[in-house]
């Protein structure tokens, strides 16, 4: 029930210098320099963690929890997520999304995942929709969805300026909005559309458009990919600086294939430069999905499955290659994702009454230990607690 | 979520000093730590460090029990059974916390029309955000019933408030007169999407005066393969000959639930007090574990003459599940730490939420309440939060006049 870690350097994100922490019963119960527990609990685990970093657990809020792809026929369906392979990479909580394929992919499975992967241990939510419009949904549409279903928190990945969407119209993107809107304002939930952005010309002009046209305030409409390319990340740089959020995807990178994309870590520097809040920037994984890599002719090159490994890398390379401070980069990997959901400070803080998601990093900012909901995920570096079958 | 969340209100950790313990196994004089929303840990003398923060409160000479656990209320009004003004208002945070009920589990009733399932899970989420804990039954009195997501199974699958099936009438001239096949297939969906979502599943049967009684049950578990314990049987202490029939069916192993607002004191000469049943099925053999009881809460008590007139028609509270605890203690002479049973941990039990619910002990919510020595309400204590202080709730829903 209790655990207490000694000797901690905690940023909550902020820097709080040498902490102690106790955890009771899966939440934080206090933050302070010194925490001596007297002889009557017993029941105490106490981890020294010799002047290792304690930051919030990473938040990441797209990820193909039952697999995604299948752009090059049925052998290219990714499969399911398994618990370690969230828990390796520091994340505690994640959003699942479909994807592509919102025929053989079903919302229900999503849905009984995102159950599974909570009871193993970690915090998931989901969208409702795919890339498709009009969505699908579980309920009938997407405002029941976001007040019946207590996990789903939006829609999407609502497809744009892609070769794989529906060729949504401004009108469709308003309707969309809307549902999500109303249904979050009903539930309590941000009700957030959440898009994915192609390749295409367009980039953001429909949904701009939507909310120039519109009484949707532009915090409902989330772009991700956004620096798959110049043009987009220009464009979201922009519409950020009006309030929006932008999602920059870890797994989309140079190196890893996309030639015309900008390193994740780059980009959100490039943002800030460029005078972009940094309160408006995330950053998620799309883990777990396929990243179909096309030639000229739009046929299919190569396909990647991308892994949740990328978030933990650019936070990394944020600090140690781009010269983030550490507070700033944790920012872009907690306490936005947090804010954007509805979900902080009980997640992306390290706070008395938060949950105790907590990632221990050494000074090289590699992982040493992740604690979900106050359990211990992962020590000295090890995935420690497996999901059912692996 | 912007969810509220009553812990932040108050210092993270409280120390309850003193009282003796029912858990409800009695456990002597305990000092227990409650800390956010759940209980932290339970001993003799414990002392919060300096500098804790802590919040500590004397409770020698009281008795604290686990917070009550109501499971067939109509948290959004039942009834209309005397035309639409006798459709009964919904419930408020204040009336059941006052009462000592921290878990509510809502169902709709009669009315499965101008009530509906989205209404009452709408519901079970405001007062869950106004600090107790509540759960549904997804259904109403009619076959095939009404249900949010298109079938009980699905509804049990996908949407985490709901727990079972309910309530279902059954022997009743407000019944949809089911058939043994309706309500076998009814149990089953109920079974699959308990077992799939790893709820109760279970099916909350509504007992009218009709002569089938408890037949329809008895007869599926008899012939098929779905347990007993399937089934939670509610109003069997409304005659003489149900509660026959559902002592026989307490002593296969089957849940028996006596609704605490049925009695003869108001109006229903045919009934057996409610704390009377309790003994009665105990000195017939019907295991403790097996008896449960509810309050049948906000909907319509109304009473019909033999031709199905109505007679009259009166609210009930969930007062009636402390008065009928009193009852059994005192009048009865059963042992608290046995009464209090009835109304926490079988409840727990039979819907799958112990020991989270139903229980005091370390890892448990901090669902309690603080009983004094003639058993009225001191205190009640909801996922950490103090609702009822000196007998008088402090936290008031939203709309409630403070």
């Amino acid at each position: 029930m209790l655990t207490l870690l000694k000797n901690a350097r905690v940023y909550a994100p902020e820097p709080l210098g040498c902490q102690d922490i106790l955890i009771v019963g899966g939440k934080i119960g206090k933050i302070a320099p010194r925490i001596d527990i007297n002889q009557s609990f017993l029941a105490l685990e106490t981890v020294d963690l010799a002047g290792k970093l304690a930051v919030p657990g990473f938040i990441d809020p797209h990820v193909h929890l039952t697999g995604g792809g299948g752009e090059a026929g049925f052998y290219s369906r990714v499969p399911e997520i398994m618990l370690s392979g969230i828990i390796s990479a520091g994340i505690t909580t994640v959003v699942g999304v479909l994807g592509t394929d919102g025929t053989t992919r079903h919302l229900e499975s999503l849905l009984a995942k995102a159950r599974g992967l909570e009871t193993e241990g970690v915090t998931t939510y989901m969208y409702t929709g795919s890339y498709e419009l009009p969505p699908v949904t579980i309920t009938g549409s997407v405002r029941r969805d976001i007040i019946i279903v207590d996990k789903v928190i939006g829609v999407g990945e609502i497809a744009v300026s892609d070769h794989r969407s529906s060729e949504p119209t401004v009108q469709e993107l308003k309707r969309l909005a809307t549902e999500a809107r109303l249904g979050g304002m009903l539930s309590g939930k941000p009700g957030i559309a959440h898009f994915h952005m192609g390749n295409g010309r367009e980039g953001l002009g429909k949904i701009v458009e939507a909310i120039a046209t519109s009484e949707i305030p532009i915090r409902h409409f989330y772009p991700t990919h956004v620096n798959r390319k110049r043009e987009l990340l220009d464009e979201a740089g922009e519409f950020a600086k009006r309030g929006g959020y932008i999602d920059i995807t870890a797994g989309v990178s140079p190196l890893t294939g996309f030639a015309g994309a900008i390193k994740p870590s780059k980009a959100v520097i490039e943002c800030l430069d460029r005078g972009v809040p940094l309160s408006r920037l995330t950053m998620s994984s799309d883990g777990n999905g396929s990243m179909a890599v096309y030639n000229e002719a739009g046929k299919v090159e190569k396909l990647l499955v991308t892994t949740l490994d990328s978030i933990p890398a650019e936070f990394r390379d944020l600090v140690l290659a781009d010269g983030l401070a550490i507070e700033k980069a944790l920012y872009t990997v907690t306490t936005n994702a947090a804010a954007l959901l509805g979900l902080y400070p009980v997640k992306g803080a390290l706070a008395a009454g938060s949950d105790a998601d907590i990632a221990v990093l050494d000074d090289k900012l590699v992982l040493d230990m992740v604690f979900a909901k106050g359990v211990k995920m992962m020590e000295n570096g090890r995935v420690i607690k497996k999901g059912t079958f692996e | 979520m912007a969810k509220e969340n009553p812990a932040a209100e108050k210092p993270f950790f409280t120390l309850l000093r003193g009282a003796e313990v029912l858990a409800p196994a009695p456990l002597g004089q305990q000092d227990v730590l409650l800390a956010g929303e759940k209980i932290a840990l339970i001993g003799p003398d414990l002392s919060a460090p300096a500098g804790w923060g802590c919040q500590e409160i004397r409770l020698n000479g009281y008795t604290l029990v686990p917070g009550f656990i109501d499971g067939h209320v109509h948290m959004i009004g039942g009834g209309g059974e005397g035309g639409y003004p006798t459709r009964t208002p919904e419930l408020t945070l204040s009336a059941a916390t006052r009462a000592g009920v921290t878990t509510v589990v809502g169902c709709l009733g009669t009315d499965g029309v101008t009530r509906h399932m989205t209404s009452l899970l709408a519901k079970a989420r405001g007062l869950e955000a106004e600090g107790i804990t509540t759960y549904i039954y997804t259904g109403a009195y009619e076959v095939p019933t009404p249900t949010i997501t298109g079938s009980v199974r699905s509804d049990l699958i996908i949407i985490d408030k709901v727990i079972g099936a309910g309530e279902i009438a059954i022997s009743d001239h407000r019944s949809a007169q089911p058939l043994q096949a309706d309500i076998q297939k009814l149990a089953a969906q109920a079974r699959v999407g308990g077992i799939l979502s790893g709820k109760a599943g279970v099916v909350n049967l509504h007992l009218g005066d009709g002569k089938n009684g408890l037949s329809i049950p008895l007869a599926i578990v008899e012939e098929g393969e779905i347990p007993i314990t399937q089934f939670i049987p509610t109003h069997v202490n409304r005659n003489a000959r149900l509660f026959k029939e559902a002592i026989e069916w307490g002593k296969r192993g089957g849940f028996m639930d006596i609704t605490s607002g049925v009695s003869p004191a108001i109006g229903f000469a045919q009934a057996i007090k409610p704390s009377r049943a309790v003994r009665e099925a105990l000195a017939a053999g019907v295991a403790l574990s097996r008896i449960t009881m509810s309050s049948d809460g906000n909907g319509s008590m109304p009473r019909f003459d033999e031709h199905g007139n109505m007679l009259g028609l009166t609210v009930a509270s969930q007062d009636s599940l402390l008065a009928e605890l009193g009852d059994l203690v005192r009048r009865e002479g059963l042992p608290l730490a046995e009464a209090i049973q009835v109304i926490t941990s079988n409840v727990a039990q039979a819907l799958k939420l112990w020991p989270r619910k139903g229980a005091i002990q370390a890892g448990a919510d901090a669902d309690l309440v603080a009983l004094t020595p003639d058993l009225a309400i001191h205190q009640v204590w909801a996922r950490g939060r103090l609702m009822v202080d000196g007998g008088k709730p402090i936290v008031f829903g939203t709309f409630e006049q403070g």
